[in-house]
């Protein structure tokens, strides 16, 4: 598979507001681990729904997370990270955060 | 389906797959709220508004996959995102959630069997309470990325591995439909 892609920038791709400031302060990342029991499918609708990914970016992301076991989904302030984990646990993924060094 | 206002997912389900699913979800829901219950009292709840909710991790595997850490081991900054600190904080929202979406699931079935229609939105809670009846299957079944696909008849298992298929399937069923796509 070819070079894996950056993060999401903060703010970009989906519905997290980031305050700029913040971001460049202390970046946080959303990681999603791989999960046997989750469907490629579900996993990839999750991400369109949870960060209005589109259908395209939401299936790359998926496929990092299964060939890969992880993908960072979402960055940004923690606040906005633990709203995102928070979420993705509520659909049934597993996703932890932590800061980006 | 795609019409505005008419259902977005038609299926139908045989009386002993409404029974299954409605066992089910009510199973998840009693768990989810047993763990709710079993949280501490706060007795800052009423002036502070904010519900405190677990701070350890369940000990039973199937809760610890349905109510996982937030943060990986190793790699807590501080103390205010320690996975103790964070659970508590979101378990009772992720917990309310699931119990929501198995309660819509079970509201929606078809009484008896019979014809299934679903709004996009009671398929989205139908996806996600599939999807944590699925996660209680697979931890009980050991489900990894190698299987197992099949277990011999008189395994002790072999009528949840059955199960854990079928629902796979319609879980598949729900998301394509979501997401407008043919079923092949």
């Amino acid at each position: 598979m070819g070079a894996s892609e950056a993060p999401p920038r903060p703010g970009t791709g989906g519905l997290q507001q980031t305050d700029l400031l913040e971001a460049i302060d202390a970046p946080w990342v959303t990681i999603v681990w791989d999960d046997p029991v989750n469907l490629m499918n579900y996993v990839t609708f999750v991400f369109q729904k949870l960060f209005g990914y589109s259908e395209p970016q939401a299936t790359k992301l998926m496929l990092q997370v299964h060939n890969e076991g992880k993908a960072v989904v979402s960055s940004g302030s923690r606040e906005a990270m633990e709203v995102d984990v928070t979420k993705l646990h509520g659909a049934g993924l597993w996703a932890t955060m932590q800061q980006d060094r | 389906m795609d019409t505005a206002q008419g259902p977005r997912f038609v299926s139908a389900l045989e009386r002993h797959e409404v029974e299954l699913l409605r066992n089910m979800a009510t199973s998840v829901q009693q768990m989810l709220d047993e763990r709710q219950s079993s949280a501490p009292s706060d007795p800052l709840e009423q002036i502070t508004g904010i519900r405190a909710g677990n701070s350890a991790p369940p000990e039973n595997t199937t809760m610890r996959r349905l109510l996982p850490d937030f943060v990986k081991d190793g790699a807590e900054a501080a103390a205010d995102t320690s996975n103790s600190a964070l659970r508590s904080l979101h378990e009772p929202q992720i917990i309310d959630g699931k119990i929501a979406a198995a309660q819509r699931l079970l509201d929606t079935l078809p009484d008896g069997g019979g014809r299934l229609e679903l709004t996009e939105e009671e398929a989205e809670a139908w996806t996600a309470a599939v999807n944590d009846i699925r996660l209680t299957l697979g931890t009980l079944l050991q489900i990894g990325p190698d299987g197992p696909d099949r277990l011999p008849s008189g395994h002790p298992m072999a009528a949840h591995l059955e199960v854990y298929q079928w629902l796979t399937v319609l879980q598949e069923y729900l998301v394509l439909g979501l997401m407008g796509k043919p079923i092949r």
